[in-house]
């Protein structure tokens, strides 16, 4: 019993992974003042990008490094028209997300064709000692690499946006870009940077639910994660510590819904496999429901920014 | 401060040669000299439009020159942003402060500062800002969030906020206009003390009082070019407006004596809510008779602008009541509140009133685009659908009519309303409001953001239509505004009339002290002035 627990536990974590890298990366861009509703397609660019990379060279860090990369390509390109043309956010959003969308699955159909190729998933590392603990051991220490980083990067995050004067800088670009301007802050160059960065972890994102939880690639394969993870944003009322709460709460969901997939058929029940597939998407409305009530948004997010 | 100047002259610490700036269609800054000395407090004059904001931006390098020259101690500088013009020692006060809300005085003040590092020590940073707002005597929290400081202590922030950059040079752009009469009667002993202490201070107004107060020296300008340059012993108000506007200006508003005429407004123990769900005004009760302007004398943000919104209709009634002209008006719709003469001349001009791009023309038949000669019956759809076609000749020809007695500017009725300036969108909507021959009138914020010109326009336009026999209600922020016009002032508080008198009954003091909270008038004493 408690190893179906700790497993169930493992794989939501596992699962939650991708949509917190997204996550925290968008609730910096946020904060900053821009909204980028192109997550979803660039974490699919960043899938794209990590597959073939590892499917070519075999070597699964330069897999997580195109991703990487990719991301912050369309960044610039997000940037470019959001920041620098000062184009309408959403429309832009929306392009990168049909863009990414759309040349991912272009990609792959060009490369591979209809067949599903499937590449060496990266192992899980136990942590010595600690993966020795009962249950948490198991749970939280026997795990991807990339959820090792989410562990030490979204508190370095939230350290940074409250405590340092990095973040200061960008809380104040997004509540108020003229008086960060007046003080002498870059607040072209922080908004740049916030959205390659938030752009950065989305393909790392796609990279890593390529990697580590499907090993594959198909045609639309982040089935709206991105756009959940920009929901995210709003549920942890753009507080990075609380963003990854939310993906947690739907990475758990999922894993329940998953491992209960087989009992549910085994008894006789296939309608409820359906039931279950739904599950995390009801529970993450209903938590978006709850928790975005009397979210305050930063104050210029969605408005660009000019001096005259 | 002639006598610690010797001769009144310090040395020059910025010096501006030729600067020219262009925004399409204007040349807001034409061949400007300008010298900001040590120890001295200059004073820019001019009305609104006259380039004085746009002058002391490029000196904050926010906007760059398109010609022209700048030194700071005699060394040629160049500002791409702020951040320069911080390091060579120059900081402005905007007047629409540049604050940010949802963050303490401690991180407003410290953000964009190299100083203490990517890991800023706070509580460090906190003691260096108190001791700094020591040396000029302010008493600030330090993390106390922007949001629930007054405008005055938002004003100290700003000003902190130059200071611990030490700045040489302190740009103050329109300070008083959001302050209480004693809020500026500290900030001048403030600047007084910074100039004592060497700094040079600019101080922007178009008030002329306040610039004969506080300058040693006063620069005027004049659609972007200098028209006057003079020290204060050789200026006075009426030479100064003068040539602000490039003509004569009656200072002193003709107010003819008029005696009430009936009640036209009845407002019972009125209650509204507020943008943030809490009473905004807390049951106020009063009365606007025929031929009579009532003042309200408040701090922006203490229910005025609630009141004003309910009684034309555009916020809902909690409790209470509104009596015009003897019907019960509480829940009737704005469409039928205009129709029977109610009018209002609203504070945020592009949200409420204007259409910014519908043009000139068009904004000023808004409401009454249903009657002759605007509008003409057609065949079938007047009958049937009650239809009406545009007549666009009727429009213009009535257009015309209106910027010539009006005196808007740019002349064209076709012109985007959006594109015109403040004075002039003002006039077209005051134009609109009165021009339909409206009953009672609540004018917020009538002259605020107006030159000279426009202001007296306004000014003489609401008093000859108090005279002719409507009722006004005026909001303003301007305590000198509401004092000289109004022939009745309550004094609003957190919602509440806290005290009403006829204008010379009672003190600049006694009104300030009223609208800080620290005393109010008994009830039964308030109530009578209404009878």
């Amino acid at each position: 019993m408690w190893d179906v627990i700790a497993s169930v536990i493992n794989l939501g974590i596992a699962m939650a992974t991708p949509l917190a890298l997204a996550s925290v990366g968008e609730v910096y861009s946020e904060r900053s003042g821009t909204i980028n509703l192109g997550v979803e397609g660039i974490m699919l660019m960043g899938a794209i990008a990590a597959f073939h990379m590892t499917y070519v060279t075999g070597d699964l860090l330069l897999g997580y490094l195109a991703g990487l990369a990719i991301g912050v390509i369309f960044g610039m390109l997000f940037s470019f028209m959001s920041v620098t043309l000062r184009l309408n956010q959403v429309i832009a959003g929306m392009g990168i997300y049909f863009l990414g969308f759309g040349l991912s699955d272009f990609i792959y159909k060009t490369l591979y064709g209809k067949e599903y190729v499937t590449i060496q998933k990266p192992p899980q590392i136990p942590v010595p000692g600690l993966v020795n603990i009962p249950i948490i051991g198991q749970a939280l220490f026997d795990q991807y690499p990339t959820v090792y980083l989410t562990y030490i990067l979204i508190p370095v995050l939230w350290y940074l946006l409250y405590k340092s004067s990095i973040g200061i800088s960008v809380r104040a670009v997004g509540e108020n870009p003229k008086a960060a301007d007046t003080m002498g802050v870059n607040v072209f160059l922080v908004k740049h940077l916030t959205i390659w960065f938030g752009s950065a972890l989305a393909g790392l994102a796609g990279a890593a639910l390529c990697l580590e939880i499907t090993g594959l690639f198909f045609e639309n394969l982040t089935f709206g994660l991105g756009f959940i993870a920009v929901g995210l944003v709003y549920f942890g009322k753009w507080d990075p510590m609380k963003a990854w709460a939310g993906a947690l709460i739907y990475g758990m969901t999922w894993s329940i819904s998953v491992t209960l997939q087989d009992p549910l058929q085994k008894m006789g029940h296939p309608e409820m496999v359906y039931f279950m597939l739904m599950l995390p998407y009801i529970v993450i409305i209903i938590a978006l429901v709850i928790m975005s009530r009397g979210a305050r948004p930063p104050k210029y997010l969605g408005v660009p920014y000019t001096r005259e | 401060m002639g006598e610690e100047n010797g001769d009144g002259k310090g040395d020059v610490i910025v010096l501006m040669k030729g600067i020219v700036k262009r925004f399409p269609g204007v040349v807001a800054n034409d061949h400007i000299d300008l010298e900001i000395r040590r120890g001295e407090v200059l004073a820019l004059l001019g009305e609104n439009g006259a380039g004085k904001t746009t002058l002391m931006n490029i000196l904050y390098g926010l906007y760059q020159p398109d010609e022209g020259e700048i030194y700071v101690e005699g060394k040629r500088v160049r500002f791409r942003s702020p951040r320069d013009a911080i390091a060579h020692g120059i900081g402005m006060v905007h007047q629409h402060f540049t604050l940010v809300e949802d963050m303490t005085v401690v991180e407003n003040v410290i953000l964009g500062l190299r100083k203490y590092g990517t890991f800023p020590d706070l509580k460090k940073a906190a003691e260096d800002i108190t001791e700094v707002a020591k040396g000029v005597g302010f008493k600030i929290n330090p993390w106390a969030y922007i949001w629930q400081l007054s405008a005055g202590e938002k004003q100290k922030v700003e000003i902190l906020k130059a200071l611990f950059r030490k700045v040489k040079v302190l740009i103050l752009d329109e300070p008083t206009s959001v302050l209480t009469p004693q809020d500026t009667k500290e900030l001048f002993a403030t600047i007084r003390k910074l100039v004592a202490r060497g700094l040079g201070v600019v101080f922007i107004s178009h008030k002329l009082n306040e610039v004969m107060e506080i300058a040693d020296r006063i620069v005027v300008l004049r659609r972007g070019k200098v028209v006057g340059r003079l020290m204060r012993e050789q200026a006075n108000p009426r030479l100064l407006a003068k040539l602000m506007v490039g003509r004569e200006v009656f200072l002193e508003i003709h107010k003819p004596p008029r005696e009430p005429g009936r009640v036209l407004l009845e407002v019972h123990g009125l209650k509204v809510m507020g943008d943030k769900g809490l009473l905004a005004v807390k049951g106020v009760s009063f009365r606007i008779r025929e031929g009579e302007i009532v003042g309200v004398a408040a701090v922006a943000g203490n229910g005025q602008k609630e009141l004003a919104e309910a009684l034309y209709g555009l916020r809902k009634v909690e409790e209470g009541r509104i009596i015009y002209e003897g019907e019960d008006i509480t829940k009737a719709p704005i469409s039928e509140r205009i129709r029977r003469g109610i009018a209002l001349i609203p504070e945020e001009r592009l949200v409420y009133g204007a259409l910014p791009t519908f043009t000139v023309a068009e904004n000023l038949i808004l409401e009454e685009v249903d009657k002759e000669p605007f509008s003409v019956p057609v065949p079938v759809l007047t009958p049937a659908l009650g239809m009406r076609a545009l007549n666009r000749e009727g429009i213009i020809n009535y257009a015309k009519k209106v910027i010539a007695k009006y005196r808007i500017y740019p002349p064209y009725p076709e012109y985007p309303a959006g594109k015109l300036s403040g004075g002039n969108l003002q006039k077209v909507m005051v134009a609109r409001e009165l021009e339909r021959g409206s009953k009672l009138i609540i004018a917020e914020e009538p002259t605020a953001g107006l030159d000279v010109a426009a202001t007296e326009f306004v000014r003489e336009t609401l008093v000859k239509a108090r005279t002719e026999g409507s009722g006004v209600l005026l909001i303003s922020s301007d305590l000198s505004e509401v004092l000289s016009l109004s022939d009745k002032v309550m004094v609003m508080y957190e919602g509440e009339i806290v005290g009403a008198f006829r204008p010379g009954e009672l003190s600049i003091e006694e009104i300030g002290l009223m609208m800080a909270g620290a005393k109010r008038m008994p009830e039964e004493e308030v109530a009578k002035i209404w009878q």
